[in-house]
């Protein structure tokens, strides 16, 4: 049952000493146990008695530990199995052995006497409960004289188990005689109180030094006590009223008074454990008035936790009735749990907080749709950690942990961000965190809102949102800088949101890095949900400008992940009811395209306005103008020479060099209005282009490499020279200047 | 050769229903153990004297043929002095020849047997029939010895013995025994109630004690035996511990109490409350208790009634539970209670200290002291190895041990 390996902490000359006590303290046992049956065989009861006894005697030992004292207790309850069996078959037959109930109470040791008189008790229950009730309230009474805790608990113990099926079970109209289940309950809960008090009295004997062993061992034991309950909880006839009435107030008087921490945190726990829901939740304000005068070491708070997580998970259950309307549960619990915060000075923040997060846990599991609930765990919490004086809380912290387990729990069980929201004490809980762990908070949030696809249809909570993780918005360090660059970015839609954010990012280590482009992917992800729904599209663009100017304050290394799901989530919106905003959304993606451009990601830029170019380009005929008006001289001017700056930004020379020369491109197939539709044919600039690619060229140090360029370069300029041979000599001359030149360096 | 031959008749005592009779264990003087017919004050005794000549044809020549009955007190060290306290005589033939076996019938009409057949230590107490055939030379004598069982009433007053022991600011008990007169046959219910414990006491144990007070004056025996060593707890006790007590007397070989009887002897029986501590040291309480012989009564054919009685013993040492542990404890700190005990018993009450061996009286030192009922005890100094209160103590340890 209990000791499944030997215990490792024992040095090893004190088990070998054990092993040997245990080892001659077996083999009397056996060879008594030996001749009592044999006396049994031989009808002689007497001399079965005596060798019982001798047997018995051996339980008499104080040398023992705890586990071979057990190992002992077994074999000779084994063998005891044989004396009781031959009894009752003997009686069972009608031989009846006179007076034996008060034979054995000859034995002058009182160890052998009370396992015999239980043995012959029970036999006598067996065969009539004319004297049932008499017989266990002797027997429990009797078992006084042993005090020795060990002892004292394994001799009841084995008064438990033997009447284990023999409690009277019934109410008391039915069976005045033979007892009823008050006497099973007043045997048990007598039972229990006396053990419990010689479990305590063994944390009081022998050196203080061995204080750790001998708590380990009244661990070992604690079985022993909860069996008393366990016995309890199994009387059918205990309803919730005499549960109420009798059981409950006896056992909570009894552990508060034993004042033992193990004790205490052990019998709160089992009571949790073996009575039903039901019971609980009618004596909840005795249990808990019980838990607020326990023994300051004791860890109240799992008490509570485990209790409240199994009413909520009674709750919760399917085919239950739910806790009963009369029942405030959850005033219950936050009085009862600020009392104990109060009461409790010493109360670690940790322990708070588990408090608190058992007490949201309930709120979300029975209370589902009261928020207030939850916002007021919140608050509570929040104050609580105020008074405790917690300002900073370590990573890796066990408050930490615990404080996350809490923040996590709303979103798990209401699994829609939105409600979220709706807490003032959610995000100022969530900002006392270190910065790893709520990032962490943080992006289960978001991870939470993926899963379910939860929308986030006004822009007022899209900014609650982004305020609520703005952990993964901002750098902490900038948030003065964010605050301006909101205050900017707010005054006009053309702002440029990269001002104050651009010498926000610094470099960081890779790690970093991998978690950086986790965390703002996540959040690139969650800007898909800022949507409005179809038919609010009016407001969709109110909901994405001030999520582009919240996200712009995150800086450069974070802009890159976070803006461009803007971007690209701005354009699905070009839709046909929209296009007189048409260009207001593509001048809103041109700056935000801007500010990554600034931001030295060039390469990004450019994708997002190739990108761009192509939405334009899908976007239907009719929508031409608007798609000219969008980028218009003034519009595309600028849009080229960025295309044509960031080209040249490119990290490696040849790239640099083939985007250079691919941007020749656009300043002669562009199709600017002014030109009515016609190419812009830009020879200069086209030139211009392409002598920086050359020269981009010959800055290449592999030759092989550079000669595959200046190919590719020749292959430009013979392109441009073949296309502007029809349109003026003069340029094609130049052209083909150029073309040989280049060449010539080939 | 007359005498041989007349040495060759053989005297047979056969008592009246003798078959039928109940018996007795009486211990004899070289201790064995032998069963007699038992029989009770005011009782016939009567029966039959059956002399048988070993040789017929040889004569038995005698001055007479008496039978006796006679109650005697032996005291052992003390041989030659025999106290008759009864003796009847009734001729059974005058004088005469016997050729054969004769047979006489006599009869002690309602005897008087004011006293208990008792062997103890160095004294014995008998009853027996004496046939004598008186002869010129030596005469014939046959004796038959047989018990004899004095009864008592149940007692009008019959109180419970209840006192507070202990010794000062280290173990103060308060202890019950539901009577002070027990039948042989009894149950002794009790309780101890611990007032205050702080030595750590490994064990508890009630003994009973005969005590045997031989002849008169200062040549007087005395003579302690412990008859019953019933261990009634196991381990430390805290405060606020209640420990029930119940002994059967019937599984020990007691008799009654006996008071200087016939001014030769008393037999006074105790129980001894023994409490020993984690290091061996002992402290105890005798108390004397008073045994009668009750008439045998038919047991109620009821399987359970012992259960019941024992029971019924057992609720009645329960009663004084309903006093709340602390409050009690706190009534003996404040010492705003008055005793208990009466004077006398409080003086009773200085309880024995000391050290013994074990159950053979080997009477160690007698360090330890206990206190008479605590509220007196607080003139006595509490130091254990104080002298004065050993020379208070040292006659109980002797005459305990």
């Amino acid at each position: 049952l209990f000791w499944q390996t030997r215990s490792q902490d024992m040095s090893g000359p004190v088990t070998e000493d054990q092993e040997k006590l245990l080892d001659e303290a077996l083999s009397v046992v056996k060879l008594q146990a030996f001749q009592m049956k044999r006396c049994l065989d031989k009808a002689k009861l007497m001399d079965a008695l005596k060798h019982a006894s001798n047997m018995l005697g051996e339980l008499r030992t104080s040398l023992l530990s705890p586990k071979s004292y057990y190992e002992l207790y077994m074999l000779i309850t084994d063998e005891m199995r044989h004396l009781e069996l031959y009894l009752l078959d003997e009686f069972q037959k009608g031989r009846r052995v006179q007076d034996l109930y008060e034979l054995v109470q000859y034995a002058g040791n009182i160890i052998p006497r009370l396992y015999l008189l239980i043995t012959v008790g029970v036999v006598y229950i067996k065969c009539s409960e004319i004297s049932r009730k008499d017989i266990l309230k002797d027997l429990v009474e009797m078992c006084r004289g042993v005090q020795h805790p060990l002892r004292g608990l394994f001799l009841r113990n084995y008064l438990l188990q033997c009447t284990k099926n023999v409690l009277p079970d019934c109410v008391e109209e039915e069976q005045e005689d033979s007892g009823s289940v008050s006497d099973s309950i007043d045997f048990v809960l007598l039972n229990f109180s006396e053990m419990n008090k010689l479990w305590v009295r063994m944390q009081h004997q022998g050196h203080t030094r061995e204080r750790d062993r001998r708590e380990q061992e009244r661990r070992e034991l604690k079985l022993l006590v909860g069996t008393n309950l366990v016995r309890l909880s199994q009387l059918d006839t205990i309803d919730v009223q005499r549960y109420r009435s009798v059981v409950l107030p006896a056992v909570l008087e009894q552990v508060v008074n034993c004042r033992d921490a193990l004790s205490q945190d052990y019998v709160m726990e089992c009571i949790i454990q073996v009575f039903p829901d039901e019971y609980h939740l009618a004596t909840l304000q005795d249990f808990l008035q019980a838990c607020a005068e326990l023994n300051p070491a004791v860890p109240v708070k799992n008490i509570l936790i485990s209790l409240i997580n199994r009413l909520s998970a009674f709750a919760t259950r399917d085919g239950s009735n739910g806790i009963p309307s009369d029942i405030p549960l959850f005033d219950f619990f936050s009085e009862q749990i600020a009392k104990i915060i109060e009461n409790k000075p010493d109360l670690s923040p940790e322990d708070l907080v588990s408090l608190q997060a058992a007490l949201t846990g309930l709120a979300l599991g029975v209370y589902k749709d009261r928020e207030d609930y939850v916002d007021k765990v919140l608050e509570t919490t929040n104050s609580g950690l105020d008074k405790l004086g917690v300002e900073h809380i370590n990573d890796h912290s066990n408050l930490s942990r615990e404080l996350m387990k809490l923040l996590k729990l709303p979103i798990d069980l209401w699994n829609d961000a939105l409600v979220l929201l709706r807490l003032r004490h959610y995000s100022p809980l969530l900002q006392r965190l270190d910065s790893p762990t709520k990032k962490s908070v943080s992006a289960y949030l978001l991870q939470n809102m993926l899963n379910n696809g939860t929308l986030v249809p006004s822009s007022e909570q899209v900014e609650q949102l982004l305020d609520l993780v703005r952990c993964l918005v901002a750098d902490p360090g900038a948030d003065a800088a964010a605050a301006a660059a909101d205050a900017t970015a707010t005054n006009s839609l053309g702002g440029d949101p990269g001002d104050g954010s651009a010498n926000g990012a610094g470099p960081g280590s890779e790690a970093d890095n991998e978690d950086l482009a986790e965390e703002q992917s996540l959040l690139g992800r969650v800007v898909h949900l800022f949507s409005t729904g179809p038919d609010l599209l009016d407001e969709q663009f109110g909901v994405l400008k001030t999520a582009r100017r919240i996200l712009a304050t995150g800086g450069g290394r974070r802009v890159k992940y976070t803006l461009p799901p803007v971007v690209f989530h701005s354009r699905q919106d070009s839709d046909d009811k929209w296009r007189k905003k048409c260009r207001k959304i593509f001048e809103f993606c041109h700056s935000t395209v801007c500010g990554l451009a600034k931001c030295e990601l060039p390469n990004l830029a450019l994708r997002l306005f190739v990108d761009g170019a192509l939405v334009v380009d899908k976007i239907p005929f009719d929508q031409h103008d608007t798609r000219m008006t969008c980028f218009a001289a003034e519009n595309h001017e600028p849009l080229r020479s960025q295309t044509v700056h960031a080209a040249s930004k490119l990290l490696r020379k040849p790239d640099q060099s083939r985007a250079v020369a691919a941007c020749a491109h656009l300043f002669w197939s562009g199709r600017p209005r002014e030109l009515q539709g016609a190419e812009m044919r830009d020879l200069k600039k086209v030139g211009e282009c392409l002598k920086r690619a050359g020269r981009l060229a010959s800055q290449c140090m592999d030759a092989g490499l550079q000669a595959q360029l200046y190919t590719e370069l020749v292959n430009y300029y013979l392109y441009f020279v073949l296309q502007s041979a029809g349109q003026s000599g003069s340029s094609g001359a130049a052209c083909v200047r150029s073309v040989w030149s280049v060449s010539g360096v080939v | 050769f007359f005498g041989l031959v007349s040495q060759g008749a053989e005297i047979d005592i056969v008592l009246d229903g003798q078959e039928s009779r109940k018996t007795a264990e009486l211990k004899l003087e070289d201790g064995r153990k032998e069963r007699l017919p038992l029989y009770y004050d005011g009782e016939t005794v009567s029966g039959k004297v059956n002399i048988l000549v070993k040789k017929s044809g040889t004569k038995l020549e005698h001055q007479g043929i008496k039978i006796e009955f006679v109650g005697q007190i032996d005291l052992y060290f003390d041989r030659g002095n025999r106290h008759e306290f009864v003796s009847m005589v009734r001729e059974l033939a005058r004088p005469g020849i016997l050729t054969q076996g004769v047979c006489y019938g006599f009869e002690f009409v309602n005897v008087e047997k004011p006293y208990e057949s008792y062997s103890g230590a160095n004294v014995r107490l008998r009853y027996y029939l004496r046939v004598t055939v008186v002869k010129r030379l030596s005469d014939l004598v046959k004796e038959q010895d047989i018990c004899v069982h004095t009864l008592a009433q149940y007692p009008d007053l019959n109180s419970s013995i209840k006192m507070e022991v202990g010794i000062e600011d280290c173990l103060h008990i308060e202890f019950e025994y539901n009577k002070s007169k027990y039948h042989l046959k009894d149950v002794i219910v009790g309780k101890i109630f611990f007032l205050l414990v702080r030595i750590k006491i490994r064990h508890m144990e009630v003994q009973i004690i005969r005590r045997e007070l031989a002849g008169s004056g200062p040549a007087a025996l005395n003579e302690s035996e412990t008859l019953a060593k019933f261990e009634i707890m196991d381990g430390a006790p805290v405060r606020g511990e209640s420990i029930p007590i119940r002994l059967f007397l019937s599984g020990y070989d007691l008799t009654p109490s006996m008071r200087d009887v016939n001014k030769k002897f008393s037999v006074k029986y105790y129980l001894n409350l023994v409490l020993v501590d984690e290091e061996e040291r002992r402290y105890f309480k005798q108390q004397e208790i008073t045994l009668f012989r009750r008439a045998e009564k038919r047991r109620r054919p009821i399987a359970n009634s012992y259960i019941e009685q024992a029971i019924f013993h057992h609720r009645t040492a329960q009663f004084g539970q309903q006093q709340q542990p602390t409050t009690r404890a706190q009534q003996q700190q404040s010492q705003a209670t008055p005793p208990l005990t009466t004077p006398e018993d409080a003086a009773a009450a200085a309880i024995s200290p000391g050290r013994h061996g074990d159950a053979n009286n080997s009477a160690a030192d007698s360090p330890e002291l206990e206190s008479g009922s605590t509220h007196v005890s607080p003139a006595l100094p509490a130091a254990r190895s104080a002298p004065g209160i050993k020379d208070v103590l040292g006659e109980d340890d002797d005459d305990n041990y």
